[in-house]
């Protein structure tokens, strides 16, 4: 693993927190992830579509009109993706001094 | 937070550790107003049940309010649960928790039919545990 492993759509600090809120889970709420990554209503829209797009995320929803909820769960490509860049990570870590 | 991640590996990790765990807790953790129904619950059950016996309707009841309990808790998370087969920790965790499951019953379910105050005083001890880890969780 090196830093020619990680993956240039997980990389982003803010998909990368969404991705492993989402491997943690089947499924997250947009409002859980919106307060978690203290992002705003587009910002979030915008990463999540990037990792939708890419085939890592999925979404769904759930309620009608003004109850209704968004969920995103992640792709089984998805887990594979993040857990190869989580890995790549930690061997840019384990070959990097630690930070003052 | 954010800012510092996309120059900071050991940081990113951390922090994505960190919303892992949030995410897993707000998937299956029981809200401590929840645990001190369950609690009730099971009192009430366990005095309906010393005072008139099992009973069908008494089975209903409580499928019927189990049911309910875990709709409501359901709907109420942000989040919820991978199966837990989903990845080999939580298999273990299953295993462990099955294992445990059997091991328990294999002595209770006997003392409930030789000894029955013995097998209730031990209930009632162990909702009473429940009860004090619920609370001491809170005060965390």
């Amino acid at each position: 693993m090196s830093v020619a492993d990680l993956d240039p759509v997980i990389h982003a600090p803010k998909r990368l927190g969404a991705m492993a809120m989402l491997n943690a889970t089947e499924w997250v709420e947009f409002s859980f992830l919106r307060e978690s990554l203290d992002v705003s209503d587009s910002d979030l829209s915008k990463q999540m579509t990037q990792l939708v797009d890419a085939g890592y995320a999925k979404v769904r929803k759930s309620g009608f009109g003004r109850g209704a909820t968004t969920w995103f769960g992640m792709t089984a490509a998805g887990r594979k993706a993040f857990e190869r860049h989580v890995a790549a990570l930690r061997a840019v870590v384990d070959q990097a001094p630690i930070p003052d | 937070m954010l800012s510092n991640m996309e120059t900071n590996p050991h940081v990113e990790l951390a922090e994505a550790d960190r919303l892992a765990r949030k995410a897993r807790i707000a998937a299956t953790d029981y809200p401590t107003s929840a645990s001190l129904v369950l609690i009730v619950a099971d009192v009430v059950l366990i005095g309906v049940f010393i005072a008139v016996g099992l009973s069908a309707g008494m089975i209903v009841g409580w499928l019927a309010f189990l049911a309910i309990f875990h709709t409501v808790l359901r709907l109420r998370r942000h989040a919820r649960p991978r199966a837990p087969w989903a990845t080999p920790t939580s298999r273990r965790q299953l295993l462990k928790t099955i294992t445990l499951d059997v091991a328990v019953n294999a002595v209770w379910i006997p003392l409930f039919f030789l000894a029955r105050p013995v097998a209730i005083g031990l209930l009632l001890a162990a909702l009473a545990w429940s009860l004090v880890g619920t609370l001491k969780y809170r005060h965390a």
